[in-house]
């Protein structure tokens, strides 16, 4: 399933609030689209949802979700997914994207992004569930690989055979987030390249990149709480090269920065972007 | 699909619980990073709460945790979730700073009233006294202990009552009501007719129906129709 050109490609960024009012001076040259989660938008009114409506005039908006729980076992919330499929509608959205994750049991939203254990099971429980959630969207919805932090139960695949089963079963897009890739080949010891090598590319629809920091017993956390270091330039730079044009997301969740060093970051990685671009340009 | 069920069970038993089971495992984690959104919502969304209980923060998010969770999909509405579930007890617990619960009380009423829905219910009439009133939905009440909403630290020990609505700037304003006016409101937004609802008000402040009640009320009214806040009468062909 492909659904390419459904941003702009190039380096935007993940709208917060703490700069929401900061970007809308700014002239829509700044950016070439921003990334909003829904949830932080849906069944409200007052001020959020009218500086969105301001943001979208200046900028295409793309939408990626928090709490779909794509890998949860209660049925999905029809509430959300009405008020969901509203929102998409509204903002002419052609794919949504959520997380290769579970996080809510019928008791409890946890409000994190938990992981699923690489097995059959959940590579078939998965493409069920996105197919449904894509169903009650009317849209392709798009899985993002996330972080995970221990493997659960005896490992009958790794995480690049579950990625590519569930991409097969589902028929998902994929949202390839590059640090998340590069904080599990940390934790978890592998070569990022050679699992990149094996991820069909055609599937990506946008990518994402950020930073993360480094606890006390020195596991990599994905914290979205600091630049994107070096290697995970290097991975983006991997990526376009071999895919072409892309919209790339800078995600940024803690410890935020004052707007203008994050618009530095968002350059830096435009950078990255348009060199690996005119290397894929040459490749022909 | 029963194994995947079971094992997140778990994994939400142990988030959640008290730390043993997960120590030193690499799922601890989870319960680490669960907690630091938490911490992170009230701390955004329940400011001044999150000051007033300081270190005891953390004993109560995990007693949030432990009794309750969160079950909301809205980050957000967590707060509303954990004052809820928490303050009742703040008010009664004697180690911590009286006017806790109402602080938190107030912050709760606040976000509800900065969030609640944009709809403006049609009300194309003029007010009667035999005829309920309409409001706009961004707009809610309550009383307290304490005169939380002055800013003061802490506050005075108090009565309060408390209206709360969003200007059509989207900012947040309080209006402090005397006893009978809060009574009057609240059965006028709960749909009972405003000769009805000041008759009632009045005898649940205990005050006489007298030329200055009806003054005073008349100018309440009239002036939450300048800010935008009482629309109206329901327009005719909706009563
Ligand atoms: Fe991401």
């Amino acid at each position: 399933m492909s659904v390419r050109g459904g941003a702009p490609p190039g380096v935007g960024l993940g709208l917060r609030w703490e700069f929401l009012e900061e970007l809308l001076e700014l002239p829509a040259s700044t950016l070439p689209f921003v990334e909003i989660s829904p949830e932080n938008y849906l069944r409200r009114g007052g001020y959020y949802p009218a500086a969105l409506e301001r943001v979208r005039e200046r900028w295409p908006v793309v939408t990626h979700g928090l709490t779909m729980s794509v890998g949860g076992t209660d049925p999905f919330d029809d509430a959300y997914f009405r008020a969901l499929r509203a929102q998409l509608e509204r903002l002419g959205a052609t794919f949504h994207s959520d997380h290769l994750c579970w996080s809510a049991t019928p008791e409890n939203s946890l409000h994190d992004l938990l992981p699923l254990p690489f097995t059959d099971e959940a590579v078939r429980h998965v493409g069920r569930r996105v197919r449904e959630a894509s169903d009650r969207l009317g849209l392709p919805v798009a899985l993002e690989n996330v972080s995970y932090y221990a493997p659960r139960g005896p490992p009958a695949m790794s995480e690049l055979e579950f990625l590519l089963a569930v991409l097969d079963e589902s028929d998902a897009p994929l949202l390839l987030d590059v640090n998340h890739l590069h904080v599990n080949s940390l934790n978890h010891g592998f070569d990022p390249l050679a699992f990149l090598a094996r991820v069909p590319l055609e599937r990506v629809v946008e990518v994402h990149v950020a930073g993360h920091h480094v606890w006390e017993d020195g596991l990599v956390v994905d914290t979205h709480g600091a630049a994107a270091p070096d290697p995970v330039h290097a991975l983006l730079a991997w990526v376009v090269e071999r895919a072409g044009p892309l919209p790339v997301v800078l995600e940024r969740d803690q410890e935020i920065p004052p707007l203008p060093a994050l618009l530095d970051e968002v350059r830096a990685l435009g950078e990255t972007y348009d060199r690996a671009l005119a290397r894929w340009r040459a490749r022909g | 699909m029963a194994d995947l069920r079971e094992a997140q069970a778990r994994l939400r038993e142990a988030i959640l619980g008290p730390p043993g089971e997960l120590e030193g495992q690499r799922l601890g984690v989870y319960r680490r990073l669960v907690r630091a959104t938490l911490r992170g919502v009230v701390r955004d969304v329940l400011p001044r709460t999150a000051a007033a209980l300081g270190e005891r923060l953390e004993v109560e998010l995990d007693r949030f945790c432990r009794e309750r969770g969160p079950k909301t999909h809205y980050l957000r509405d967590v707060a509303l979730e954990l004052v809820e579930h928490l303050a009742p007890s703040w008010r009664v617990d004697a180690s911590l700073p009286p006017h806790l619960a109402d602080l938190a009380r107030l912050e709760a009423l606040e976000l509800r009233v900065a969030v609640a829905g944009d709809e403006r219910p049609d009300a194309r009439a003029e007010l009667r006294l035999d005829a309920p009133a309409v409001f706009q939905e961004a707009l809610g009440q309550a009383s307290f202990e304490h005169a939380v909403h002055e800013g003061a630290d802490p506050p005075d020990a108090r009565p309060v009552w408390l209206l709360v609505y969003r200007d059509d700037a989207h900012a947040l304003r309080a209006l402090e009501l005397t006893r009978a006016a809060a009574e009057i409101l609240e059965r006028l937004r709960a749909g009972t007719t405003l000769g009805a609802a000041i008759e009632q008000g009045a005898r649940a402040a205990g005050v006489p129906v007298d030329d200055a009640l009806l003054a005073g009320a008349a100018r309440l009214l009239a002036d939450l129709a300048d800010r935008g806040a009482l629309l109206g009468a329901p327009a005719p062909d909706c009563q």
